[in-house]
């Protein structure tokens, strides 16, 4: 048996689900969400390549008095090493690095 | 066969499946912006926090444990977004309820039993805050008592007690309509 209470609660529902009515779906509202998924940048990720970048920078000043003093006894390494110096070596591996580390951040959840 | 939440959930957390979260995004965009205007009382407000919602709950996906709802989860999320703009927006907020306060003074009682969206919002205006957020997650998003106490995290007993308030607020509104209309 129906409660006056319940008769109540079925009033109060079936006015929200009449209001509520009005609130179609929305293809834009899905689409502009799935749209800013991708621009949404982490702060803590601004920081942490900020971070390395810095540590990188740091490191190859200091990488390249080390590859300098390396002695090749493999004659294409030689040749390469001869062609684009200690400075473009290290600037090289570091490009690579960072763009590795470019490519693998977006897809890290922290 | 559409994909149960749980599956699409589980797709987006593994790959970060932005098809199988545009699917719960389909699913629960409507019942997220019907609950958030019925709190903010504004459509455009409603939209922004809605969206932010989303969001979040994307980011957020993979601490989703399945031990609730799907649902009762994002309503969650959409509450704490709501919170946090309405602190940011406290003063603003004031201004504006004691212009609205104004204004309900200066209209008839309203009829929210003929369904009529302003006038529902005009009734829910005349709640508490807390007594009209409680009775928008149980009667509009459809929530049950303990998972509105477990979205807001407050005690069940506590959102039994402001549903019963607000109810009797809104029924006290209703007689007193019929009875100046009788």
């Amino acid at each position: 048996m129906m409660t006056p209470e319940d008769g109540f609660d079925a009033r109060l529902r079936a006015a929200f689900e009449k209001a509520d009515a009005q609130i179609t779906p929305d293809p834009a509202f899905t689409r502009r969400v799935l749209g800013r998924l991708g621009k949404s940048v982490n702060p803590r990720l601004l920081v942490l390549g900020s971070a390395g970048a810095t540590g990188s920078a740091l490191a190859s000043a200091q990488l390249e008095r080390l590859v300098d003093g390396i002695q090749f006894h493999n004659a294409v390494l030689t040749q390469v090493f001869d062609t684009f110096g200690a400075q473009g070596i290290v600037a090289a591996a570091f490009t690579l690095a960072a763009a590795s580390l470019a490519y693998a951040l977006p897809r890290v959840r922290l | 066969m559409a994909a149960s939440d749980l599956e699409l959930v589980a797709l987006t957390a593994a790959t970060g499946d932005r098809h199988a979260f545009g699917q719960l995004v389909e699913r629960y965009q409507t019942l997220v912006r019907a609950m958030l205007t019925r709190i903010c009382g504004n459509h455009a407000l409603a939209d922004d926090l809605a969206q932010e919602t989303f969001i979040k709950a994307y980011r957020k996906i993979g601490s989703f444990t399945g031990k609730g709802s799907f649902k009762s989860w994002l309503c969650r999320i959409a509450y704490t977004e709501f919170l946090q703009a309405a602190r940011k927006r406290k003063a603003a907020q004031a201004a504006l309820e004691r212009f609205q306060a104004h204004q309900d003074s200066q209209q008839p009682h309203a009829n929210w039993d003929t369904g009529d969206a302003l006038d529902l919002d005009r009734a829910l205006g005349r709640l508490s805050e807390v007594e009209r957020n409680m009775i928008v997650l149980c009667f509009s998003t459809g929530l049950s008592h303990a998972e509105a106490a477990q979205v807001t995290g407050l005690p069940l007993g506590t959102v039994k007690s402001h549903i019963n308030r607000g109810k009797a607020k809104l029924r006290a509104m209703l007689e007193d309509k019929e009875a100046a209309q009788a």
